[in-house]
């Protein structure tokens, strides 16, 4: 776009025009529209993030929101390392996918369709509203059941939901919507491989050789179903060499996940491991914000194998550790046997105090509150913290 | 037993209650047609699992334990030598249930010490 075609006035009227629509904005934007040009030519001869933010500053006040977002996409891909440029890529996004939003769900109800829907679901992913990206999706397969997009896109979503909740449901899931989606469109091989990591990552390597077998018979060169076939040949040998694996037999995938969701682990995803440390390593550096804002001495985050840490590493075995342990595997198994799906948190309360445990992500954060009376507040800290709304106590 | 816990049936978001001993047999529960076995013998397994623990924390006497999932919630009260637990949806605002809980508790402590089953 040349600086002529910029400088034209956009007359587009938005959310940011709506809220500034008095004579103060109507200068303001004035302005703008007058140094654009300005700024446009600034951002393109001496690109730098300061000319950057001013120019993207100046759409965003103009409301026009796609081309800031053209523009920042371009300052984020030169000035990635830069703390003002990804602050300012995190801002556009949002609103780029706020827009995206208003006018899919526009789309949805004058002109539905399977792309409609998908277009809804990935702004409310953006948008971290979850809630609203499942409702899409199940809307989609449900009035286009044949919408391969719509199938992929859906088992992409649970497996999200299933890397965090590790629930033996989901997985069936995943598996069926993945297949369904291939069923619907052998052409696109990114399903079948899909399925086959996702066979793979939990333990049915045979089932995922399987499959990878298929695609390859419809694509025998596909360089990433060789790559997969020959990392998976080697792992399934090693296992029948070292007698756990009989390659005659079948794998019982349903079984295996059952096992996953039990033991709260995939002890077949060398990742996993790694994933846990890094959300621990997180969730520690909040203990002592967590603390000061609630009054309670112990504060600790516990992984799904029972390890129990706090900002200075792991803690040593002790009755509070044990109980939480306990209490955390127990509530599991009891949440899946009376069908409950997948364990938010759990209050364990008595006359003198009460012990806290909320998940976040696969592990959880654990309170040990003294008083029982401030164990409301506490739960509410708890809460903040996971939905990453908890702010450090200013100090008086 | 039956009689009382029968009241809970149709508070709303209350999917199916029990009275179970401590050590897992169930006493009564509701509706008639559900399973709750396996679940009164993991609550017994949960309160054996944690008493000592708790009893050194000084976390005692138990009140009340709230197991919240993403479809439903599971709450257990003791009530004397027994428990009473009550499996409740997740959406509905539980405070008007909980009075309802609560005042079959006392009913229930109250039949306990006149009629100590087992």
């Amino acid at each position: 776009m040349n600086e002529s075609q910029w400088s034209r006035a956009r007359s587009i009227p938005s959310a940011p025009l709506a809220r500034t629509d008095n004579a103060v904005g109507f200068l303001a934007r004035s302005r703008d529209r007058l140094l654009l040009p300005l700024k446009v030519g600034k951002w393109k001869h001496t690109p730098a993030p300061s000319s950057l933010n001013e120019l993207v500053q100046a759409l965003l006040r103009l409301g026009d929101v796609e081309q800031a977002w053209e523009v920042v996409k371009d300052g984020f891909a030169r000035f990635k390392d830069n703390d003002l440029v990804r602050e300012l890529h995190r801002i556009v996004a949002r609103a780029h996918a706020e827009l995206g939003l208003k006018s899919a769900q526009k789309e949805v109800k004058e002109k539905p369709s399977a792309t409609a829907f998908l277009r809804l679901a990935r702004c409310a992913v953006l948008l971290r509203d979850l809630d609203q990206a499942f409702h899409a999706l199940d809307e989609c397969i449900r009035r286009y059941p044949t919408s391969a997009h719509g199938y992929a896109a859906l088992a992409e979503l649970i497996e999200q939901r299933w890397l965090r909740d590790l629930a033996a449901a989901d997985g069936r899931l995943i598996i069926n919507y993945l297949r369904k989606a291939w069923r619907l469109d052998g052409s696109d091989a990114s399903r079948p491989l899909r399925l086959a990591a996702f066979l793979a990552r939990i333990g049915a390597q045979r089932s995922a050789l399987d499959t990878i077998e298929e695609v390859l018979q419809l694509d025998e060169r596909h360089a990433d179903a060789l790559a997969l076939r020959e990392s998976l040949t080697k792992v399934i040998d090693a296992e029948v060499a070292a007698g756990r694996l009989n390659p005659d037999l079948n794998d019982d995938t349903d079984s295996l996940l059952r096992q996953i969701e039990e033991q709260g682990r995939v002890g077949s995803d060398p990742n996993d491991t790694a994933r846990i440390a890094r959300e621990t390593e997180k969730l520690r550096a909040w203990l002592p914000i967590l603390r000061k804002k609630t009054g309670c001495d112990h504060a600790f985050v516990l992984e799904p194998k029972g390890g129990c840490f706090d900002e200075k590493g792991q803690v040593a075995s002790n009755p509070l550790t044990g109980l939480a342990a306990n209490l955390a595997r127990s509530a599991q198994i009891t949440a899946r046997r009376a069908d409950l799906g997948a364990v938010i948190e759990i209050a364990l309360e008595t006359a003198g105090g009460a012990l806290l445990l909320q998940r976040a992500q696969r592990c959880a954060i654990g309170l040990l509150v003294d008083d029982p009376s401030l164990a409301p507040a506490a739960h509410d800290a708890l809460v903040a913290l996971v939905e990453g709304r908890l702010t450090p106590v200013a100090a008086k | 037993m039956k009689d009382i816990l029968q009241k809970l049936e149709g508070v709303p978001g209350v999917r199916g209650a029990l009275v179970m001993t401590l050590d897992g047999v169930i006493i009564a529960s509701i509706p008639d047609e559900a399973d709750h076995a396996a679940v009164a013998a993991f609550l017994s397994a949960v309160l054996v699992s944690i008493e000592k623990s708790a009893e050194q924390l000084n976390l005692v006497p138990l009140q009340r334990m709230t197991l919240t999932t993403s479809n439903g919630r599971l709450l257990l009260l003791p009530v004397g030598d027994l428990a009473l637990a009550v499996i409740a949806d997740a959406q509905t605002e539980l405070s008007a249930v909980l009075a309802q809980v609560t005042a079959m508790t006392r009913r229930l402590l109250r039949q306990s010490k006149i009629d100590v089953p087992l």
